[in-house]
This record gives C-alpha cells, sequence and structure tokens, in this order.
C-alpha cells in the first residue's frame, strides 16, 4: 500500500472512532430510524473517503463530516420522501435503556421532534447536540448570523411548544444558553 | 397546566436527552470494515488503471520506435528502388531492347493502351534483385510512360513512397490490382491522372489474359 494511502487510512479509522457516534445521532434524531441513521453514517464516510482531498481544515473534520451527513440526509428525504416514518409505536431505536433510565421523557422528546420541521430540526441538533456556536453553524449552514439565532429560536420555540402541549414528561429547568457543547463524539 | 410547567425546557436537559440514544452494536466495527474494503477496491482500480497505462505508453513507445527505426529504412528503400528502376530505363532506352510481339502484354493479363499511345517496349527485366515486367508506352508527341509491373501480394513488399521526380522523370506508385504494384516513370509533361488514366485502361481489376 503507498505511504500516503495509508496514512489517510489510519486518519480516516481514528475519525470513525472518534466522531462515528455524533454523525448517528444527528442521522438518528433527523430520521428516528436506526437503519437510516446507520446508512447515512456509512454513506457519509464512504463519500468523505472519496472527497478527502477536498478537506481544507483538518482542525474542522467534524464539520466537514457532518456537512457530508446533513447531504446524505436530506437525500434520504428526497429519495423516501418527507416523511420518514418517527418510530412512535416501537421507540426503542431511540431510547438507551440501559444508559437513560427515565424513558418517558425520551419518549416525549422523540414525540416532540417528530412535529418540527427538518430545518427546525437540523439547526437544533447542530446547536443542542452538538454544542456549535452560532457563528459556527452560520459557517456550516452558509447562512447570516442573525438567521441562525432567530432560526434557532423558532425551533426552541416551536419545541418547546410541542413538549408543553404533548408531553408531560420532559422535566422543565431554567434556560441556560448553550453557546459551547459537549464533545462531538460522546 | 401551570406557569412552571411552560418554562422552556434547558440546552443541557435536551444535549442529555439528545446523547442518550445508543449507537448500534457494532456500527464502528462495520465502518471500519467498509473503509478497509473501500481502499482494497480502490488500490484493485489503481493498479488497473496503471497496469493499462504502462500497457499505452509500452505500445506507443514501440510505434515510435518502429517510426524511428523503420523509417530510415523505408526513406533508403525509395531511393534504392528508384535508382534502380530510374537507371534500368536509362539503359533500356539506350539500348533500344524493343518487344517486337504485343501479344506478350495479353499473355500476363495487360490490356492494350488507348489508341493514341503505343507499346514501344514490353518484357521481362530484373530491376536490382526484382523480376518486373516493363512497359514503355509512346504516343504522337515522342511523350514516353514506363510502367515497371512488379507482382507483390501486398505493400508490405512495396514499401517506398507513393511518388517523386528522379531527373526529368516524375514517378508514381501505383496499386491497379491485389497482387500488382506499378512504378510509372513518365515526362514532366504528362500528368498524374493521365498515367492513372491509362493504367486503369491497361489493368482491370479482374485479370483477363488473352493467349
Amino acid at each position: 500500500m503507498p505511504q500516503v494511502l495509508k496514512r489517510d487510512r489510519e486518519q480516516f479509522e481514528k475519525w470513525v472512532q472518534e466522531y462515528h457516534l455524533g454523525l448517528y445521532r444527528h442521522a438518528l434524531w433527523m430520521t428516528s430510524r436506526s437503519d437510516v441513521a446507520e446508512d447515512c453514517v456509512q454513506e457519509t464516510y464512504y463519500r468523505a473517503w472519496n472527497a478527502r482531498k477536498s478537506l481544507k481544515d483538518k482542525n474542522k473534520v467534524f464539520s466537514w463530516l457532518l456537512t457530508i451527513l446533513r447531504r446524505t440526509v436530506y437525500k434520504e428525504y428526497e429519495q423516501r420522501g418527507r416523511n420518514i416514518e418517527f418510530t412512535q409505536d416501537s421507540p426503542t431505536d431511540m431510547i438507551a435503556i440501559d444508559e437513560y433510565k427515565d424513558q418517558g421523557e425520551l419518549l416525549d422528546l422523540v414525540k416532540a421532534m417528530k412535529t418540527l420541521s427538518t430545518s427546525h430540526r437540523d439547526i437544533l441538533l447542530l446547536h443542542t447536540l452538538h454544542g456549535f456556536t452560532y457563528q459556527e453553524i452560520s459557517d456550516i449552514l452558509e447562512i447570516p448570523m442573525g438567521t441562525v439565532m432567530s432560526r434557532i429560536s423558532r425551533a426552541r420555540a416551536a419545541l418547546d411548544d410541542a413538549l408543553n402541549t404533548t408531553t408531560p414528561n420532559v422535566k422543565k429547568a431554567t434556560v441556560v444558553s448553550l453557546k459551547q457543547g459537549p464533545s462531538h463524539n460522546e | 397546566m401551570s406557569d412552571d410547567n411552560k418554562m422552556p425546557v434547558s440546552d443541557s436537559k435536551l444535549n442529555t436527552l439528545f446523547m442518550s440514544s445508543p449507537a448500534p452494536v457494532g456500527l464502528e466495527k462495520n465502518l471500519k470494515q467498509n473503509l478497509s474494503d473501500q481502499i482494497k477496491a480502490e488500490e484493485a482500480r489503481f493498479s488497473i488503471k496503471y497496469w493499462q497505462t504502462g500497457l499505452a505508453l509500452s505500445v506507443a513507445a514501440n510505434v515510435l520506435l518502429a517510426i524511428l527505426v523503420l523509417a530510415p529504412g523505408y526513406k533508403a528503400a525509395t531511393v534504392n528502388l528508384i535508382e534502380q528502376a530510374y537507371l534500368h530505363l536509362h539503359h533500356e532506352i539506350e539500348g533500344h531492347s524493343i518487344a517486337d510481339n504485343t501479344a506478350w502484354l495479353g499473355r500476363r493479363g495487360i490490356q492494350m493502351p488507348p489508341h493514341d499511345y503505343r507499346v514501344a517496349i514490353a518484357k521481362n527485366c530484373l530491376v536490382g534483385t526484382n523480376h518486373v515486367q516493363h512497359v514503355r508506352l509512346t504516343n504522337a508527341q515522342q511523350q514516353a510512360i514506363n510502367l515497371l509491373v512488379f507482382s507483390k501480394d501486398d505493400d508490405k513488399g512495396f514499401p517506398i513512397d507513393d511518388m517523386g521526380e528522379k531527373g526529368r522523370q516524375q514517378w508514381i506508385k501505383v496499386h491497379p490490382r491485389k497482387d500488382t504494384h506499378i512504378l510509372a516513370f513518365f515526362d514532366n509533361t504528362i500528368s498524374n491522372s493521365e498515367v492513372n488514366t491509362l493504367i486503369d485502361k491497361m489493368f482491370d481489376k479482374t485479370i483477363k489474359y488473352s493467349l
């Protein structure tokens, strides 16, 4: 194997290890189907490998992978139709039985997320699941930061409405703005 | 629902909920295996591509080499044969070795020339190492066309240029039949097309022998 290919492979295996979970969770909350999410992650790494020369900044690998994933998910939407069914009747896809004891809260969130538009779900995950800042989201989505802020605000409002209206289980708490969130892999 | 119940969920709470979804068992392993397969396929494609490129370059190099090696030989063959033919024709003209029987042509499947030409020479000759039939045609204006008829199976046996000049004569190579090549020498006052027309009339595609 050529040295460059070997080096790229080692790098990619490291990126699989570090980022696959973050990517999978994004795809899962977007599609609410574990099989579709898994396919999307596999497709993402496949495309990423083929396009590895297009990666400009290795400090932004996750953003780059996430962009590929999001495009893959949107492509899934186009191919399968707007309504990739939420697994409402069998929510075990979405629920970590062993890791998260309060399944009721999680199920409420699943239901509430279902009511959001795709773009609201997407931007909410960027902000709340991955912890990207407004500026980072602005760069990822290539939209002005003001638009990012207003869109997140509307997405949150829509989610809160959905949770308040339909789901009694999620415990309410004081608003904590999460500008710099948790690490992307876990 | 109380006011307290209408308070929004915190980002950190949402984050905890979002993060609580498990990954499928073996996803990381599958992804690494897919990557490995993808790289192997890529390597295989590269191998084929390089092999094809190498083969193409090799063929191109050989063709180039053949041209470089054969082109001078091809040129030398042309010069050599034309030189020999020209000297032979010069000798024949000086020697006045005129054939007395034009029926000789018919026995070799060659038609008689148009009426404005007469057969001045028709005989077997040796040009270099080539056995040829020499037919000399003249007209009332004392213009002359010398046809040296080579019996060769194909162009490989007759590797010379298509036309040229030698002394005061022009010459062209004509391939009227599958097994026949003709070197035609003629005066500068005669056109190539006239010679070609004449040869077409004398050398039918289908050989018609006459005794």
